[in-house]
């Protein structure tokens, strides 16, 4: 199990099939105190790729090396993330706990967008041209998927980069594609990527530049 | 209202108070084309900080330059950001289309994690500090809050990278704070920082970096 002290957690299966699915939340206090009135949250970064029905769940104590397992009902329709929260009363004080992003893999999806970077310092400068790379991985035997490119600027326009297709990719093969921005604004930019498999979006990722004078 | 070919969205309001409340969705077909069967989602990006009530909804036709109004019901905590998705057909064709995140802010929050960033270009080395830096702008008068930064290793290490007290920010002031990490592993790191008013977390931001090997 993944550690956040005071909570040990997973979230199990990794990986589900599209539709209406069970995933199932482990919690473990492996600190030495007793933990109470826990509101329990599996929260979704995503709801277009998976859903978590319901508002949580209510652990009433958790002593320490006490176990407890809660069952969330998911609509899973694209690979996700989700992520645990723990709001509660520690020693008599309020606290928050949280643990990081658990990806969780749906369906037999062909490729995954791997990251979306740009190819410069954060804090860019105004009227210089950015180059930005995305690297796209098959998951399976894939062909004819589709790239998008585009940006949120700081007026809030929502501006095609690029678009291209992918070529024929191999489980576990990588491929990189890249695009240029020249901000003519200050402010912060939201680059985004986009994957396609026909009309099904298939991933998404994004990446935040600041831009200035 | 903004556009992305070929609808045209607004949703309101972009303030709230904390707690439930309606968000309204317009739409407008601003193509030549009609658009059919469409299943319209209000997807949030983080449920912890906004919860949409609901699987969305249908709108069966959608003709040129017609326009429709949606109602969403949703539990706030925190400033969030969700996205509009529409599902359905054109021309015959299946289509996706799908806006870029609406902000909707929470009105009584003192400070706000504007943006979280790797001083670093995005492949940099095992073995090498790089630093990252979050920005916090003052929304109203208040105390200093407490920022984390945690860094996520490849192998699923969680670890506290550094904790800052700021200090009392002033509405529309905004102050970088920075930590440093030292990723000694290949693969993908996220870098988290969040941000602490008391107990109650009022900003969450993260960044990816990818770690070569030295």
């Amino acid at each position: 199990m993944a550690m956040n002290y005071p909570i040990e957690y997973e979230v199990r299966p990794k990986a589900v099939a599209e539709g209406m699915r069970w995933l199932t939340l482990s919690l473990k206090n492996i600190g030495n105190r007793e933990l109470k009135d826990l509101d329990v949250r599996l929260n979704s970064l995503d709801t277009y790729s998976i859903l978590v029905r319901g508002l949580g769940e209510l652990i009433p104590t958790l002593e320490p090396g006490e176990e407890e397992e809660l069952p969330f009902h998911v609509s899973a329709q694209t690979t996700g993330r989700v992520y645990v929260v723990l709001n509660g009363r520690k020693n008599g004080r309020r606290f928050h706990w949280e643990s990081p992003e658990i990806f969780i893999r749906v369906g037999e999806q062909p490729a995954e967008l791997v990251s979306l970077f740009a190819l410069t310092e954060p804090h860019a400068r105004l009227g210089e041209p950015i180059k930005c790379e995305a690297t796209v991985r098959g998951l399976i035997a894939s062909a004819g998927l589709v790239w998008e490119f585009w940006a949120e600027v700081p007026g809030g326009e929502f501006k095609s980069l690029a678009k291209g297709g992918v070529g024929a990719l191999d489980a576990g093969e990588e491929a990189r594609y890249t695009f240029e921005i020249t901000p003519d604004g200050e402010g912060i930019y939201v680059l985004h990527a986009y994957l396609y498999q026909g009309a099904r979006r298939i991933d998404h990722r994004t990446e935040y530049l600041s831009i200035s004078l | 209202m903004a556009a992305r070919y070929p609808i045209q969205y607004e949703l309101e309001p972009r303030s709230v108070d904390a707690g439930m409340n309606w968000l309204t969705l317009h739409l407008r077909n601003m193509g030549t084309e009609e658009l059919k069967d469409l299943d319209v989602r209000l997807n949030s990006l983080d449920t912890w900080s906004m919860y949409v009530y609901g699987t969305g909804d249908h709108i069966l036709i959608l003709s040129p330059s017609d326009k429709e109004v949606i109602h969403f019901q949703v539990s706030v905590i925190v400033t969030s950001r969700v996205y509009v998705s529409i599902d359905g057909r054109r021309d015959g064709e299946p289509f996706h289309w799908e806006s870029p995140g609406v902000v909707v802010r929470v009105s009584q929050e003192p400070a706000e994690l504007v943006s979280l960033f790797a001083m670093t270009e995005p492949y940099p080395v095992a073995g090498e500090r790089l630093r990252c830096e979050a920005t916090v702008r003052g929304l109203a008068e208040s105390g200093g809050f407490r920022l984390e930064f945690w860094a996520n290793a490849p192998s699923g290490r969680f670890d506290e990278v550094a904790v800052v007290k700021t200090k009392d920010i002033a509405p529309g002031e905004e102050v970088r704070y920075g930590a440093e990490v030292l990723p000694e592993e290949e693969g993908p790191y996220t870098l988290y920082a969040y941000l602490y008013d008391g107990a109650k977390r009022i900003g969450r931001e993260k960044e990816y970096v990818y770690v070569r090997k030295s």
